[in-house]
């Protein structure tokens, strides 16, 4: 556990406080249950980042060196933080998931994309609020 | 005349402009769009990557359960210099007409409404734009 430090305003510290002790009752650790909820929704709305996501990506870190060294060349598929397929193209990996699966990663090992792209002219984009990146 | 037994395809209309476009199946991890037919998409020689596909489109083919890793995510840069996080993910484009599977990726934006195929798309590919004709015709 950690602890996370800020400044909002009493208004909002006493609806935040209040909400938390009517949705998790009034109990020691209501305002960090809220406040973890609250950060996770800020985070995702903001990152776009879903927990499958977070945990795929943190895997493939993790793995990297192995990966590069055992599946040159090859598709993988990582999906709830480990391995579970390799093959030569796509379609070898390109089975339905099974169970409630809501991220994987598909990549070709040692491929080069570029890191930046030149979107053109023609791009256009929807007004999508204040999150928008 | 072996060109046009292979594929061409007439120009799109996008905003009253007739540009080139290309007709193309895109298969995800959980299947493929359109089922039946193709999806005329535009060809942009501005874009650099693979295939750019909107939001409601890389939604729709559940394209994050082929997602690349996120250090493998690209930036995108608008000509005005506006800078986009783009998503990526793993995916087929077939030809339909030219019997054509291609293995690339797909990214998109938060906001995205385009779909375009970009100079990577095309770098497999012969192809003709034939102006007067308004026609692309795939070599």
């Amino acid at each position: 556990m950690a602890v996370v430090k800020g400044f909002v305003s009493e208004a909002l510290e006493e609806s935040f406080r209040r909400k938390a002790m009517e949705k998790y009752g009034y109990s020691r650790g209501a305002i960090s249950k809220a406040l973890e909820k609250a950060i996770e929704m800020w985070l995702e709305l903001e990152t776009d980042e879903t927990e499958d996501e977070r945990v795929n990506n943190k895997a493939y870190a993790k793995l990297k060196d192995e990966i590069l060294r055992d599946y040159a060349g090859k598709y993988v598929v990582i999906a709830e933080g480990k391995i579970v397929a390799s093959g030569d193209s796509l379609d070898d990996v390109y089975i339905e998931p099974k169970g409630r699966v809501s991220h994987r990663l598909v990549f070709k090992v040692g491929e080069e994309l570029p890191r930046r792209v030149h979107l053109g002219w023609r791009v256009s984009r929807e007004e999508t609020g204040p999150t928008s990146k | 005349m072996e060109s046009l037994k292979r594929g061409n395809w007439p120009y799109k209309q996008v905003n009253g402009v007739d540009v080139p476009a290309v007709g193309v199946g895109i298969t995800g991890p959980t299947g493929t769009f359109p089922r039946k037919d193709e999806l005329p998409v535009r060809v942009d020689t501005g874009y650099d990557g693979f295939l750019l596909i909107s939001e409601t489109l890389y939604k729709k083919l559940r394209l994050r359960l082929s997602e690349m890793p996120r250090e493998l995510w690209a930036t995108g840069k608008s000509v005005t210099g506006e800078l986009f996080v783009l998503r990526r993910a793993s995916l087929m484009v077939q030809v339909p007409k030219a019997k054509l599977s291609l293995e690339g990726y797909g990214e998109t934006f938060k906001g995205n409404v385009e779909n375009l195929l970009g100079l990577r798309f095309l770098e497999g590919l012969r192809m003709t734009l034939d102006g007067p004709e308004k026609m692309t015709r795939l070599l």
